[in-house]
Protein backbone atom coordinates (compact mmCIF):
# COMPACT_ATOMS: atom_id res chain seq x y z
CA UNK A 1 0.00 0.00 0.00
CA UNK A 2 2.48 2.58 0.99
CA UNK A 3 4.58 1.63 -2.27
CA UNK A 4 1.68 2.25 -4.51
CA UNK A 5 0.75 5.48 -2.35
CA UNK A 6 4.46 6.58 -3.13
CA UNK A 7 4.17 5.50 -6.76
CA UNK A 8 0.76 8.09 -6.90
CA UNK A 9 2.37 11.05 -5.35
CA UNK A 10 5.73 11.13 -7.10
CA UNK A 11 4.22 10.34 -10.16
CA UNK A 12 4.57 13.47 -12.27
CA UNK A 13 2.15 12.42 -14.97
CA UNK A 14 -1.40 11.33 -15.63
CA UNK A 15 -1.66 7.66 -14.19
CA UNK A 16 -4.06 5.18 -12.74
CA UNK A 17 -3.92 4.75 -9.40
CA UNK A 18 -5.25 1.34 -7.64
CA UNK A 19 -5.27 1.33 -4.52
CA UNK A 20 -8.82 0.34 -3.71
CA UNK A 21 -8.64 1.71 -0.13
CA UNK A 22 -7.46 5.33 -1.16
CA UNK A 23 -9.65 5.96 -3.83
CA UNK A 24 -12.74 4.61 -1.93
CA UNK A 25 -13.69 2.00 -4.72
CA UNK A 26 -15.69 -0.16 -2.28
CA UNK A 27 -17.61 2.44 -0.17
CA UNK A 28 -18.49 3.70 -3.73
CA UNK A 29 -19.70 0.57 -4.87
CA UNK A 30 -21.74 0.16 -2.06
CA UNK A 31 -23.07 3.88 -2.51
CA UNK A 32 -23.93 3.12 -5.98
CA UNK A 33 -25.67 -0.10 -5.78
CA UNK A 34 -27.99 1.51 -2.78
CA UNK A 35 -28.67 3.78 -4.89
CA UNK A 36 -29.25 1.50 -8.03
CA UNK A 37 -31.20 -0.62 -5.94
CA UNK A 38 -33.93 1.81 -4.57
CA UNK A 39 -33.48 4.16 -6.81
CA UNK A 40 -34.49 1.67 -9.71
CA UNK A 41 -37.80 0.36 -7.52
CA UNK A 42 -38.73 4.23 -7.18
CA UNK A 43 -37.80 5.66 -10.63
CA UNK A 44 -39.26 2.34 -12.00
CA UNK A 45 -42.32 3.03 -10.59
CA UNK A 46 -42.48 6.51 -11.28
CA UNK A 47 -41.91 6.03 -14.62
CA UNK A 48 -44.07 3.33 -14.86
CA UNK A 49 -46.76 5.47 -14.12
CA UNK A 50 -46.04 8.14 -16.08
CA UNK A 51 -46.18 5.75 -18.88
CA UNK A 52 -49.38 4.41 -18.02
CA UNK A 53 -51.04 8.02 -17.65
CA UNK A 54 -49.47 8.64 -21.24
CA UNK A 55 -50.54 5.93 -22.34
CA UNK A 56 -53.99 6.24 -20.89
CA UNK A 57 -54.10 9.81 -22.17
CA UNK A 58 -53.50 8.70 -25.32
CA UNK A 59 -55.87 5.86 -25.77
CA UNK A 60 -58.31 8.42 -24.51
CA UNK A 61 -57.60 11.08 -27.37
CA UNK A 62 -57.42 8.09 -30.10
CA UNK A 63 -60.90 7.27 -28.61
CA UNK A 64 -62.40 10.47 -28.71
CA UNK A 65 -60.96 10.71 -32.01
CA UNK A 66 -62.66 7.56 -34.03
CA UNK A 67 -65.75 9.13 -31.91
CA UNK A 68 -65.48 12.01 -33.55
CA UNK A 69 -64.92 10.38 -37.19
CA UNK A 70 -67.74 8.06 -36.95
CA UNK A 71 -69.94 11.08 -35.58
CA UNK A 72 -68.87 13.00 -38.69
CA UNK A 73 -69.27 10.17 -40.66
CA UNK A 74 -72.69 9.42 -39.63
CA UNK A 75 -73.35 13.20 -39.98
CA UNK A 76 -71.66 13.07 -43.28
CA UNK A 77 -74.48 10.30 -44.01
CA UNK A 78 -76.84 12.06 -42.62
CA UNK A 79 -76.24 15.24 -45.40
CA UNK A 80 -75.81 12.87 -47.99
CA UNK A 81 -79.65 11.59 -47.23
CA UNK A 82 -81.00 14.86 -46.88
CA UNK A 83 -79.48 15.96 -50.00
CA UNK A 84 -81.04 12.77 -51.66
CA UNK A 85 -84.25 13.86 -49.80
CA UNK A 86 -84.05 17.52 -51.14
CA UNK A 87 -83.39 16.15 -54.85
CA UNK A 88 -86.14 13.43 -54.99
CA UNK A 89 -88.55 16.72 -53.47
CA UNK A 90 -87.08 18.75 -56.16
CA UNK A 91 -87.88 16.23 -58.35
CA UNK A 92 -91.19 15.38 -57.49
CA UNK A 93 -92.19 19.04 -57.02
CA UNK A 94 -91.40 19.63 -60.46
CA UNK A 95 -93.21 16.82 -61.51
CA UNK A 96 -96.25 18.31 -59.66
CA UNK A 97 -95.49 21.51 -61.23
CA UNK A 98 -95.88 19.69 -64.72
CA UNK A 99 -98.87 18.62 -63.67
CA UNK A 100 -99.97 21.43 -62.42
CA UNK A 101 -99.64 23.32 -65.88
CA UNK A 102 -100.40 20.07 -67.81
CA UNK A 103 -103.93 20.44 -66.05
CA UNK A 104 -104.32 24.54 -65.77
CA UNK A 105 -103.57 24.22 -69.95
CA UNK A 106 -106.41 21.19 -70.23
CA UNK A 107 -108.54 23.01 -68.18
CA UNK A 108 -108.20 26.86 -69.85
CA UNK A 109 -108.56 25.21 -72.86
CA UNK A 110 -111.96 23.42 -72.04
CA UNK A 111 -112.58 26.79 -71.13
CA UNK A 112 -111.99 28.49 -73.78
CA UNK A 113 -114.11 26.09 -75.73
CA UNK A 114 -117.03 26.75 -73.55
CA UNK A 115 -117.37 30.14 -73.61
CA UNK A 116 -116.59 30.03 -77.53
CA UNK A 117 -119.74 27.77 -77.67
CA UNK A 118 -121.35 30.30 -75.25
CA UNK A 119 -120.82 33.01 -76.75
CA UNK A 120 -121.89 31.32 -80.64
CA UNK A 121 -125.17 30.15 -78.74
CA UNK A 122 -125.70 33.82 -77.73
CA UNK A 123 -125.01 35.38 -81.37
CA UNK A 124 -127.43 32.61 -82.75
CA UNK A 125 -129.86 33.49 -80.35
CA UNK A 126 -129.64 37.49 -80.55
CA UNK A 127 -129.67 36.77 -84.52
CA UNK A 128 -132.65 34.75 -84.30
CA UNK A 129 -134.03 37.80 -81.70
CA UNK A 130 -132.97 40.76 -84.33
CA UNK A 131 -134.93 38.29 -86.99
CA UNK A 132 -137.88 38.14 -85.18
CA UNK A 133 -138.37 41.74 -83.83
CA UNK A 134 -137.50 42.60 -87.91
CA UNK A 135 -140.33 40.48 -89.36
CA UNK A 136 -142.66 41.83 -86.44
CA UNK A 137 -142.06 45.01 -87.01
CA UNK A 138 -141.97 44.81 -91.11
CA UNK A 139 -145.07 43.12 -90.59
CA UNK A 140 -146.88 45.92 -88.25
CA UNK A 141 -145.49 48.62 -90.77
CA UNK A 142 -147.30 46.38 -93.92
CA UNK A 143 -150.10 46.28 -91.61
CA UNK A 144 -149.88 49.96 -91.11
CA UNK A 145 -149.20 51.00 -94.39
CA UNK A 146 -152.27 48.74 -95.84
CA UNK A 147 -154.50 50.54 -93.04
CA UNK A 148 -153.82 53.47 -94.69
CA UNK A 149 -154.11 52.68 -98.40
CA UNK A 150 -157.03 50.48 -97.81
CA UNK A 151 -159.60 53.18 -97.45
CA UNK A 152 -158.58 55.17 -99.96
CA UNK A 153 -158.12 51.48 -102.57
CA UNK A 154 -161.39 49.68 -101.41
CA UNK A 155 -164.08 51.13 -103.07
CA UNK A 156 -167.54 49.68 -103.43
CA UNK A 157 -166.96 48.54 -106.80
CA UNK A 158 -163.70 46.74 -105.65
CA UNK A 159 -166.39 45.68 -102.78
CA UNK A 160 -168.33 43.94 -104.74
CA UNK A 161 -166.37 42.12 -107.25
CA UNK A 162 -164.65 40.92 -103.96
CA UNK A 163 -167.74 39.49 -102.76
CA UNK A 164 -168.72 37.91 -105.91
CA UNK A 165 -165.48 36.39 -106.46
CA UNK A 166 -165.69 34.72 -103.04
CA UNK A 167 -169.24 33.92 -103.94
CA UNK A 168 -168.29 32.24 -106.82
CA UNK A 169 -165.79 30.38 -105.04
CA UNK A 170 -167.85 29.52 -102.80
CA UNK A 171 -170.60 27.91 -105.24
CA UNK A 172 -167.61 26.62 -107.47
CA UNK B 1 -4.76 28.17 0.07
CA UNK B 2 -6.18 25.70 2.22
CA UNK B 3 -4.30 22.71 3.32
CA UNK B 4 -6.23 20.76 5.41
CA UNK B 5 -4.04 18.48 6.48
CA UNK B 6 -0.38 20.08 6.20
CA UNK B 7 2.08 18.08 3.91
CA UNK B 8 4.41 17.40 6.74
CA UNK B 9 2.06 15.15 8.40
CA UNK B 10 3.69 11.44 8.40
CA UNK B 11 3.30 9.92 5.30
CA UNK B 12 2.10 6.63 6.82
CA UNK B 13 -1.54 7.08 5.91
CA UNK B 14 -2.27 9.60 2.49
CA UNK B 15 -2.26 12.60 1.71
CA UNK B 16 -5.22 15.23 1.54
CA UNK B 17 -5.33 18.08 -0.78
CA UNK B 18 -6.97 21.32 -1.05
CA UNK B 19 -6.38 24.07 -3.15
CA UNK B 20 -3.81 22.44 -5.49
CA UNK B 21 -4.86 22.78 -8.69
CA UNK B 22 -3.58 21.21 -12.46
CA UNK B 23 -2.94 24.46 -14.08
CA UNK B 24 -3.45 24.65 -17.19
CA UNK B 25 -1.75 28.22 -19.45
CA UNK B 26 -4.21 29.78 -21.79
CA UNK B 27 -3.50 33.13 -23.56
CA UNK B 28 -1.82 33.80 -20.35
CA UNK B 29 -4.26 32.87 -17.82
CA UNK B 30 -3.94 30.02 -15.67
CA UNK B 31 -7.19 27.84 -15.47
CA UNK B 32 -8.40 24.38 -13.58
CA UNK B 33 -7.69 21.84 -15.78
CA UNK B 34 -9.45 19.04 -13.23
CA UNK B 35 -12.46 21.29 -13.51
CA UNK B 36 -11.93 21.29 -16.88
CA UNK B 37 -12.04 17.74 -17.51
CA UNK B 38 -14.69 16.87 -15.00
CA UNK B 39 -16.91 19.98 -16.78
CA UNK B 40 -16.29 18.13 -20.16
CA UNK B 41 -16.86 14.70 -18.49
CA UNK B 42 -20.75 16.25 -17.23
CA UNK B 43 -21.06 17.77 -20.28
CA UNK B 44 -20.23 15.06 -22.62
CA UNK B 45 -22.96 12.65 -19.99
CA UNK B 46 -25.81 15.70 -20.70
CA UNK B 47 -25.45 15.40 -24.22
CA UNK B 48 -25.17 11.76 -24.90
CA UNK B 49 -28.46 11.54 -22.24
CA UNK B 50 -29.93 14.12 -23.90
CA UNK B 51 -29.17 12.25 -27.69
CA UNK B 52 -29.81 8.88 -26.30
CA UNK B 53 -33.11 10.03 -24.99
CA UNK B 54 -34.25 11.76 -28.13
CA UNK B 55 -32.88 9.39 -30.89
CA UNK B 56 -35.64 7.14 -31.38
CA UNK B 57 -38.62 9.80 -30.40
CA UNK B 58 -41.80 7.09 -29.55
CA UNK B 59 -45.62 8.42 -28.75
CA UNK B 60 -45.73 6.37 -25.79
CA UNK B 61 -42.30 7.14 -24.05
CA UNK B 62 -40.08 4.54 -22.75
CA UNK B 63 -37.08 4.02 -20.97
CA UNK B 64 -34.45 7.03 -21.48
CA UNK B 65 -37.25 9.11 -23.35
CA UNK B 66 -39.47 8.66 -20.54
CA UNK B 67 -36.89 9.55 -17.48
CA UNK B 68 -35.82 12.45 -20.03
CA UNK B 69 -39.26 13.73 -20.34
CA UNK B 70 -40.21 13.31 -16.09
CA UNK B 71 -36.96 15.52 -15.65
CA UNK B 72 -37.96 18.12 -18.17
CA UNK B 73 -41.21 18.31 -16.77
CA UNK B 74 -40.03 18.33 -13.54
CA UNK B 75 -38.05 21.30 -14.60
CA UNK B 76 -40.42 22.78 -16.15
CA UNK B 77 -42.96 22.43 -13.36
CA UNK B 78 -39.89 24.13 -11.22
CA UNK B 79 -39.68 27.19 -13.57
CA UNK B 80 -43.37 27.91 -13.88
CA UNK B 81 -43.77 27.65 -10.19
CA UNK B 82 -41.19 30.55 -9.47
CA UNK B 83 -41.41 32.67 -12.83
CA UNK B 84 -45.17 32.33 -13.38
CA UNK B 85 -47.18 30.76 -16.33
CA UNK B 86 -47.32 33.42 -18.29
CA UNK B 87 -43.45 34.21 -18.89
CA UNK B 88 -41.91 31.08 -17.66
CA UNK B 89 -41.08 29.15 -21.25
CA UNK B 90 -38.37 30.86 -22.36
CA UNK B 91 -36.54 30.62 -19.14
CA UNK B 92 -36.79 26.29 -19.03
CA UNK B 93 -34.22 25.89 -21.02
CA UNK B 94 -31.48 28.44 -18.51
CA UNK B 95 -33.14 27.06 -15.47
CA UNK B 96 -33.06 23.57 -16.85
CA UNK B 97 -29.30 23.35 -17.69
CA UNK B 98 -28.48 24.89 -14.00
CA UNK B 99 -30.15 22.59 -12.79
CA UNK B 100 -29.07 19.27 -15.20
CA UNK B 101 -25.47 20.52 -14.93
CA UNK B 102 -25.27 21.31 -11.33
CA UNK B 103 -27.37 18.14 -10.63
CA UNK B 104 -24.95 15.95 -12.47
CA UNK B 105 -21.57 17.55 -11.30
CA UNK B 106 -22.35 17.11 -7.85
CA UNK B 107 -23.84 13.80 -8.33
CA UNK B 108 -20.62 13.00 -10.47
CA UNK B 109 -18.70 14.04 -7.67
CA UNK B 110 -20.49 11.62 -5.42
CA UNK B 111 -20.65 8.77 -7.45
CA UNK B 112 -17.92 8.39 -10.52
CA UNK B 113 -14.48 7.40 -8.74
CA UNK B 114 -12.40 10.15 -10.01
CA UNK B 115 -9.52 8.62 -7.59
CA UNK B 116 -8.70 5.76 -10.13
CA UNK B 117 -7.14 8.85 -12.11
CA UNK B 118 -4.63 10.53 -10.85
CA UNK B 119 -2.93 13.88 -12.38
CA UNK B 120 -0.06 15.36 -12.12
CA UNK B 121 -1.39 18.37 -9.17
CA UNK B 122 -4.59 18.28 -7.55
CA UNK B 123 -7.25 15.50 -8.22
CA UNK B 124 -10.35 15.21 -10.17
CA UNK B 125 -13.61 15.97 -8.45
CA UNK B 126 -17.33 17.93 -9.05
CA UNK B 127 -16.51 20.79 -11.09
CA UNK B 128 -18.87 23.14 -8.36
CA UNK B 129 -16.36 21.87 -5.91
CA UNK B 130 -14.29 24.91 -7.49
CA UNK B 131 -15.39 28.36 -6.65
CA UNK B 132 -14.55 29.36 -10.42
CA UNK B 133 -17.51 27.37 -11.95
CA UNK B 134 -20.24 28.49 -9.03
CA UNK B 135 -19.02 32.15 -9.67
CA UNK B 136 -19.51 31.43 -13.13
CA UNK B 137 -22.54 30.02 -12.57
CA UNK B 138 -24.52 32.43 -10.13
CA UNK B 139 -23.07 35.81 -12.71
CA UNK B 140 -24.79 33.64 -15.58
CA UNK B 141 -27.72 34.01 -13.30
CA UNK B 142 -27.14 37.61 -11.97
CA UNK B 143 -27.27 38.47 -15.74
CA UNK B 144 -30.39 36.50 -16.64
CA UNK B 145 -32.24 38.33 -14.70
CA UNK B 146 -30.99 42.01 -15.44
CA UNK B 147 -31.66 40.48 -18.91
CA UNK B 148 -34.91 39.59 -18.11
CA UNK B 149 -35.91 42.71 -16.19
CA UNK B 150 -34.99 45.22 -18.83
CA UNK B 151 -36.17 42.62 -21.35
CA UNK B 152 -39.92 42.73 -19.66
CA UNK B 153 -39.92 46.53 -17.74
CA UNK B 154 -37.05 48.71 -19.85
CA UNK B 155 -36.01 51.34 -18.01
CA UNK B 156 -38.99 50.68 -15.31
CA UNK B 157 -36.72 48.11 -13.70
CA UNK B 158 -35.06 50.40 -12.10
CA UNK B 159 -38.10 51.71 -10.57
CA UNK B 160 -37.77 48.22 -8.35
CA UNK B 161 -34.86 49.83 -6.68
CA UNK B 162 -36.95 52.12 -4.66
CA UNK B 163 -39.66 49.97 -3.69
CA UNK B 164 -40.89 49.33 -1.78
CA UNK B 165 -39.52 52.76 -0.01
CA UNK B 166 -36.34 54.97 -1.37
CA UNK B 167 -34.70 54.44 2.02
CA UNK B 168 -33.98 50.91 0.43
CA UNK B 169 -32.00 52.21 -2.10
CA UNK B 170 -29.24 51.48 -0.75
CA UNK B 171 -30.28 47.51 0.83
CA UNK B 172 -31.59 47.00 -2.68
CA UNK B 173 -28.74 48.08 -4.46
CA UNK B 174 -26.65 45.82 -2.34
CA UNK B 175 -28.87 42.91 -3.24
CA UNK B 176 -27.50 42.79 -6.49
CA UNK B 177 -24.36 41.96 -5.23
CA UNK B 178 -25.05 39.24 -2.37
CA UNK B 179 -27.39 37.71 -4.69
CA UNK B 180 -24.74 36.03 -6.81
CA UNK B 181 -22.54 35.72 -3.79
CA UNK B 182 -24.67 33.58 -2.03
CA UNK B 183 -25.89 31.49 -4.87
CA UNK B 184 -22.05 30.88 -5.56
CA UNK B 185 -20.72 29.90 -2.16
CA UNK B 186 -24.09 28.25 -0.97
CA UNK B 187 -23.11 25.53 -3.92
CA UNK B 188 -19.78 25.86 -3.62
CA UNK B 189 -19.45 25.45 0.31
CA UNK B 190 -21.76 22.60 0.43
CA UNK B 191 -20.18 20.42 -2.79
CA UNK B 192 -16.90 20.99 -1.01
CA UNK B 193 -17.42 20.35 2.34
CA UNK B 194 -19.08 17.71 1.42
CA UNK B 195 -16.61 15.87 -0.80
CA UNK B 196 -13.94 16.84 2.12
CA UNK B 197 -15.79 15.28 5.10
CA UNK B 198 -16.19 12.35 3.13
CA UNK B 199 -12.38 12.38 1.68
CA UNK B 200 -11.19 13.02 5.77
CA UNK B 201 -13.20 10.04 6.58
CA UNK B 202 -11.58 8.06 4.00
CA UNK B 203 -8.78 8.85 5.10
CA UNK B 204 -9.63 7.76 8.85
CA UNK B 205 -11.77 4.76 8.27
CA UNK B 206 -10.99 3.79 5.18
CA UNK B 207 -14.49 1.03 5.37
CA UNK B 208 -18.03 1.51 5.15
CA UNK B 209 -17.65 4.66 7.92
CA UNK B 210 -18.04 7.16 5.10
CA UNK B 211 -21.03 5.46 3.71
CA UNK B 212 -23.75 7.48 5.50
CA UNK B 213 -21.79 10.76 4.89
CA UNK B 214 -21.86 9.82 1.17
CA UNK B 215 -25.68 8.98 1.15
CA UNK B 216 -26.33 12.28 2.89
CA UNK B 217 -23.39 14.00 0.81
CA UNK B 218 -25.97 12.49 -2.21
CA UNK B 219 -29.18 14.15 -1.29
CA UNK B 220 -27.48 17.28 -0.29
CA UNK B 221 -25.96 17.30 -3.57
CA UNK B 222 -29.23 17.04 -4.86
CA UNK B 223 -31.05 19.62 -3.04
CA UNK B 224 -28.35 22.30 -3.58
CA UNK B 225 -28.95 21.45 -7.29
CA UNK B 226 -32.75 22.20 -7.23
CA UNK B 227 -32.21 25.04 -4.67
CA UNK B 228 -29.54 26.73 -7.14
CA UNK B 229 -32.12 26.84 -10.06
CA UNK B 230 -34.88 27.28 -7.90
CA UNK B 231 -32.99 30.67 -6.85
CA UNK B 232 -31.80 31.29 -10.14
CA UNK B 233 -35.89 30.71 -11.15
CA UNK B 234 -37.20 33.17 -8.39
CA UNK B 235 -34.65 35.90 -9.03
CA UNK B 236 -35.28 35.85 -12.66
CA UNK B 237 -39.42 35.82 -11.75
CA UNK B 238 -38.90 38.64 -9.31
CA UNK B 239 -37.14 41.01 -11.88
CA UNK B 240 -40.09 40.23 -13.93
CA UNK B 241 -42.64 40.84 -11.89
CA UNK B 242 -41.32 43.92 -9.68
CA UNK B 243 -41.64 44.64 -5.76
CA UNK B 244 -45.53 44.09 -5.52
CA UNK B 245 -46.82 46.03 -8.38
CA UNK B 246 -48.79 43.24 -9.61
CA UNK B 247 -49.96 40.32 -7.51
CA UNK B 248 -49.82 37.29 -8.67
CA UNK B 249 -51.66 34.47 -6.40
Amino acid sequence: MTMLWLLATEESGFGINFDILETNLINLAIVIGVLVYFGKKFLGNTLMTRRDRIEEAIREAEGRKQEAAAALAEQQQNLAQAQAEAQRILETAQANAAKAREAVLAQAKTDVERMRAAAAQDLSAQQDRVLKELQQRVAELAVKKVQEQLPSRLTDDVQHRLVDKSIALLGG
Amino acid sequence: MLNVIPTSFPTLLAELEVGQHLYWEVAGLKIHGQVFLTSWFVIAVLVLVSFIATRKVERVPSGFQNLMEYALEFIRDLAKNQIGEKEYRPWVPFVGTLFLFIFVSNWSGALVPWKLIHLPSGELAAPTNDINTTVALALLTSLAYFYAGFSKRGLGYFSRYIEPTPILLPINILEDFTKPLSLSFRLFGNILADELVVAVLVLLVPLFVPLPVMILGLFTSAIQALIFATLAAAYIGEAMEGHGAEEHE
